[in-house]
């Protein structure tokens, strides 16, 4: 049993994907004995009608994968208008935004982002906050959006606010120094799909409190079995390694 | 059977060569990674002097010295000491155990001081791997395009080339090479994007796609993925995880006498 905190549904901007297409996603999850999916659409980085996105998310996750794919919402502080849209969201029982900063353009000391917290708080809904979506050297000439900065998550008038965050893709781009202070200070969690390195997750794990780690795959835009392998590539021991296979997200779950 | 183009010392930890050669052996067990290709040392040098490049090679002659039935080396030159490369040549690949060379960022391989490198390493039978990449945020003044070592395949069509990163931007970097049967692409050392594996044989055929991981720098389970997950025969699959790479070294594996 394994909870994927870090999949999406749609198509890539620039690219079809191998497994882009739904059915065969949930074949291929199933395959890697991922139990709960948490899936947002890819159609959320460009398109301004989220409304109509987190819907279509919803009944594709219905649709395609009941019991297993778990619909996240795509919210845009930058939009105007963006509570209806989370307004939509407990409707429909969504328990988890993610927001994607660098394409939506804004940075996490902008206003907008921290009234998003708030009524998401308000709202008891998880946050989950894509700092890297693309290696920036690989990016299209005209699809070249920055990494996020997540310093500004240290803040007291952020920290203050107690929402609970989750970090995805942070790993390729957060320092471990800055990394290990926002788990230790803001109880910020980290998935492992941008985790690098041999034997990454023994490494990860010297500097991160094994509750803060999440099982992440970027799956179907990272081949899924990146992050499986991870586990066979590090030794873990046994209670670590489902804290962070599906205890951690359970208990993140449980607590909202 | 997994064999691993792409292998670094850098990164690894130990305080010796031989200490960081037994934990990549140790990692790569976990992953049922038969043979490594290890080159370069530490710490990494874009632009290394003479001595600095026949340092690093000893690091990792070090390395191999007790594992020669699971590595094989590629010595380090640069096209900007031609001569210094040409003696490292002689030294770690014609009277020595290695079996390929690199070349990374210190000049571009357009550059005429490289022929002579290249002349030398195909008729000793060497592996010839150059490090591409086509960054959309500029590449270093050394680094070399994929349409540079395309132009080098043209001017060498004998020499046995490896696309290091499919040139990174993968999507073009196959485009590039794909009319050049001598050169070989480098699956590692990139994200693990999906599709990359199945572009890669559609483009240049699976006998030109190589299995790497570029580790330390990235780790073995997220290169292996960008294979064992790919939507291809599973024939297919392992002639890129490690056939395609010993059909590559056998003619000098087979002249030092290594049996395989």
């Amino acid at each position: 049993m394994i909870t994927d905190v870090n999949v999406w549904l749609s198509r890539w901007p620039t690219r079809r994907l191998p497994l882009d297409d739904t059915p065969q996603l949930v074949a291929t999850l199933r395959s890697l004995h991922i139990t709960d999916a948490w899936c947002a659409s890819l159609d959320g980085l460009l398109h301004r009608d989220l409304r109509s996105v987190n819907r279509r998310t919803v009944a594709e996750c219905r649709q395609h994968g009941p019991g297993l794919l778990r619909p996240v919402a795509v919210i845009n502080p930058a939009l105007p208008g963006w509570q209806a849209d989370l307004e939509d969201c407990q409707q429909l029982e969504i328990q988890i935004l993610r927001l994607m900063p660098g394409w939506h353009g804004y940075d996490l000391s902008s206003p907008h982002f921290r009234q998003l917290l708030q009524s998401a708080l308000q709202a008891r809904m998880l946050v989950q906050i894509c700092l890297r979506l693309e290696d920036p050297r690989i990016q299209h000439t005209l699809l070249q959006i920055p990494d996020i900065d997540a310093s500004p998550l240290l803040a007291p008038e952020i920290t203050a606010i107690g929402c609970p965050l989750m970090l995805l893709n942070a790993l390729a781009s957060t320092t471990p120094d800055l990394a290990a202070r926002l788990a230790a200070n803001a109880g910020i969690g980290f998935d492992i799909a941008m985790l690098e390195g041999l034997a990454g997750l023994e490494r990860l794990t010297t500097t991160l409190p094994g509750n803060r780690i999440h099982y992440g795959s970027y799956s179907p835009v990272f081949a899924p079995h990146a992050a499986s392998l991870k586990l066979q590539e590090s030794q873990l021991p046994a209670p670590l390694q489902t804290l962070i296979t599906r205890d951690n997200s359970t208990e993140l779950l449980r607590s909202l | 059977m997994i064999w691993d183009l792409h292998c670094h010392l850098n990164g690894v930890p130990g305080r010796t060569p031989d200490e960081q050669m037994a934990r990549l052996i140790e990692v790569a067990d976990r992953m049922h990674i038969e043979r490594l290709i290890v080159f370069m040392g530490s710490p990494f040098s874009q632009d290394p002097d003479p001595a600095e490049l026949r340092r690093q090679n000893d690091q990792v002659l070090q390395a191999l010295s007790h594992w020669h039935h699971r590595a094989f080396g590629f010595v380090y030159l640069s096209p900007a000491h031609e001569q210094a490369s040409l003696e490292e040549l002689e030294r770690c690949v014609a009277n020595g155990p290695m079996v390929g060379i690199k070349l990374w960022v210190a000049r571009r391989c357009t550059e005429s001081q490289i022929d002579s490198i290249i002349h030398r390493a195909t008729e000793l039978e060497a592996v010839i791997y150059q490090h591409t990449w086509l960054k959309t945020t500029g590449n270093l003044p050394g680094e070399s395009t994929p349409a540079d070592l395309a132009a080098l395949a043209a001017r060498h069509p004998r020499a046995r080339l490896i696309c290091g990163h499919t040139g990174g931007n993968w999507e073009q970097g196959l485009r590039t090479v794909r009319p050049y049967p001598n050169i070989s692409v480098d699956l590692g050392g990139g994200d693990p994007l999906s599709g990359v594996a199945e572009m890669a044989v559609r483009e240049v055929g699976a006998d030109r796609v190589l299995y790497g991981s570029d580790v330390a720098g990235r780790s073995f389970a997220s290169q292996l993925a960008k294979v064992t997950g790919a939507l291809l025969e599973e024939p297919v699959k392992q002639a890129i995880l490690g056939q395609n790479l010993k059909r590559l070294l056998t003619p000098l594996l087979q002249r030092k006498g290594v049996r395989i």
